[in-house]
């Protein structure tokens, strides 16, 4: 295990901390990152700002269609009585020592969990937004968010970097497109011809965000080669 | 001395463990109908089920983190839950299996008939699930089943023609009188029982069960690559003597007492209860492994706190699992289901569902993010992907196989 805290530097939020496990200052396990909650900061500066738990954060990662719309259903229908039945538990990141091949809290798990209470942006939301060109033309879709941890007055915070976009084909959670030394051959080649047409989008090349209509819009020449968070 | 005996019992303790309902049934069922001609695909299987457990056992022993850990963190929760899902409904068949096999061979010994026996069998394995430590459950269990080297003395008693025998083991060959697609099915079910996913599951969470870190490394490989071979040697026994027995008589095996019949002809009463106290170990140790792996594996994917190292009101809802499993498979076995054809099933199943864990645990044991310095080497790496090649051959030809053939028949 590298004994580095991945949060104190450069990350890939799917990649790196989404779906780990959540374990507590004594060892004992808490949850899963179901999700994560993004803020925009006063500066108008994106960020990570907790981690979201519980069923609410993840039956709509199963999708809005097919399955994940059913299973959504069945999720309501079998609280629909609970006001909070889609407030998902919340984290805070500052809770948060060191994040390697799971989340370790700096915390015992008694009570750590508590509802998020309002809706916020999450990480989900972002995930799987089309990504156009100036014409309208579909340039792919997010696969994945940058994260980089940085030092403003009055304190740390975990600032959206950029995104990595590519056209969602399978085997995206798997890094190969930003680690061309992972072996084994043979995958490595395979993944990384599927993932021939994924790159970096920096924040600050996106003409427009739009959350409510869920397209991300980039002028031409934005889409830069992927490379390794950190590197 | 200390660290010698703890390598020496967790090596016997892996011979013993390796053997579960699976083996014992499609091994012999091998022998009687094909000699020791398939000798190869369990020499094939032992040294997959090699190279898979020693990279979960790597994962989890330099990360902390369990196969299915792995599995939800790769594939993302969609296709995890698919996977789950896969992978749970073979390894509940496999429970089922294995208390079946319990029943089974407490039948032989108490002439009840096993659906009786199976409340009680299945009451037992939870309570060890709920009860018994870890570290007791894996040795004692694995200790009483090194009692099925008897089917090793037996095959040497019954004074087989030793160089045919070896000459069946050589080259790739059949019987005249069977077909080469049963050939090819009985060849699937021979590697789904050598590479069943739930040994997997079991070994890598086993090891964050008893904290294994990158010191333990040497540890865990001497077991898988000593202990499981040697546990292969067990499975080819019972072919062989399978194959001595029943093979000039053109007589196929269908029941667990006939597995054990080559032993109590060449050993008789003594070899025979010997042999069932192996068949007992053997398939209760699998059953407590099995029904562990469901409960692992769920909490795993979900974040559940899991594990027999805390306290079971600590881990509620891991135990919830376990309990549910256990009434479940009780549920099956009671509907009268052949626990033998619910055997057969399971193993072919396992050769389906095996690539689906398999593969996220070879791209773990490559990423540096997790592994650091223990990353695969190339030795690891050519071997992962030549039995990724298999194991997803294996998959595909499963079920076509099974239907062409009508499982064998």
């Amino acid at each position: 295990m590298t004994d580095d805290d991945r949060l104190a530097a450069a990350l890939d939020a799917v990649l790196h901390l989404l779906d780990r496990q959540v374990v507590d200052v004594d060892g004992l396990l808490v949850c899963k990152v179901d999700d994560v909650e993004l803020t925009e900061f006063d500066d108008g500066v994106l960020g990570a700002t907790a981690l979201l738990a519980g069923p609410a954060a993840l039956v709509p990662r199963y999708g809005d269609d097919g399955y994940g719309r059913i299973l959504r259903d069945y999720w309501h229908r079998l609280g629909g009585q609970q006001a909070d039945r889609d407030d998902p538990y919340r984290i805070d990141l500052a809770l948060v020592e060191r994040l390697g091949s799971g989340v370790e809290l700096s915390v015992p798990r008694d009570g750590v969990l508590v509802r998020q209470g309002q809706r916020a942006k999450r990480l989900n939301d972002l995930l799987q937004m089309p990504v156009q060109d100036r014409d309208g033309l579909p340039v792919g879709r997010v696969l994945d968010v940058r994260l980089e941890h940085e030092t403003v007055e009055p304190g740390e915070r975990i600032r959206v970097t950029g995104l990595v976009v590519g056209r969602g084909r399978p085997g995206s959670y798997l890094g190969y497109d930003r680690r061309p030394d992972m072996g084994p051959w043979l995958v490595s080649r395979i993944l990384r011809f599927l993932h021939r047409h994924s790159g970096f989008v920096a924040l600050g090349d996106l003409d427009e965000l739009d959350w409510e209509a869920g397209v991300i819009r980039v002028h031409e020449g934005a889409l830069r080669p992927l490379v390794a968070a950190g590197s | 001395m200390k660290k010698f005996f703890a390598v020496a019992l967790g090596i016997l303790t892996a011979i013993g463990g390796f053997v579960d309902i699976g083996d014992l049934v499609t091994n012999a069922q091998v022998g009687a109908r094909f000699g020791l001609s398939m000798g190869w695909v369990v020499v094939l299987g032992v040294l997959g089920i090699c190279v898979f457990a020693e990279m979960s056992g790597r994962v989890a022993a330099v990360s902390g983190r369990a196969t299915f850990d792995i599995v939800r963190e790769r594939l993302g929760p969609r296709m995890g839950m698919a996977n789950l899902t896969a992978s749970m409904a073979v390894t509940l068949l496999t429970f089922v299996a294995e208390i079946g096999g319990v029943a089974l061979s407490l039948q032989l010994v108490s002439s009840v008939s096993y659906l009786l026996l199976v409340p009680f069998v299945a009451f037992a394995v939870w309570l060890i699930l709920w009860r018994a430590r870890f570290s007791l459950m894996e040795n004692v269990l694995g200790l009483f089943g090194l009692a099925l080297v008897v089917f090793g003395v037996a095959l040497w008693q019954l004074g087989p023609d030793w160089s045919r025998l070896l000459h069946q083991l050589a080259v790739v060959d059949k019987p005249g009188d069977e077909q080469w697609r049963t050939w090819a099915y009985y060849a699937v079910a021979l590697f789904g029982a050598a590479l069943t996913p739930y040994e997997v599951f079991f070994f890598s969470s086993g090891g964050v069960e008893e904290r294994w870190t990158a010191k333990d490394i040497g540890t865990m490989r001497a077991n898988v690559f000593i202990g499981f071979p040697l546990g292969g040697l067990l499975s080819l026994a019972i072919a062989g003597s399978t194959a001595v027995v029943f093979g000039p008589l053109d007589a196929s095996v269908d029941t667990l007492g006939q597995v054990g019949l080559p032993v109590a002809l060449a050993l008789g009463k003594i070899g025979l209860a010997v042999a069932i106290i192996g068949f007992v170990a053997a398939t209760l140790g699998a059953a407590c492994e099995t029904g562990l792996s469901v409960g692992y594996s769920i909490a795993q994917y979900r974040g559940w706190q899991w594990g027999k190292y805390v306290r079971p009101d600590v881990a509620a809802r891991f135990h919830l699992v376990l309990a549910l499993a256990t009434i479940l498979a009780t549920g099956v076995l009671l509907t009268t289901v052949d626990p033998i054809l619910v055997t057969e099933f399971s193993v072919v199943f396992s050769a389906v569902a095996l690539p689906l864990t398999y593969f996220p645990i070879l791209v773990v044991a490559n990423d540096p993010d997790y592994m650091g310095e223990h990353v695969n080497g190339r030795m690891a790496n050519t071997l992962g992907t030549v039995y990724l090649g298999l194991i997803l051959v294996a998959a595909v030809a499963a079920i076509p196989l099974m239907v062409l053939t009508r499982m064998g028949a």
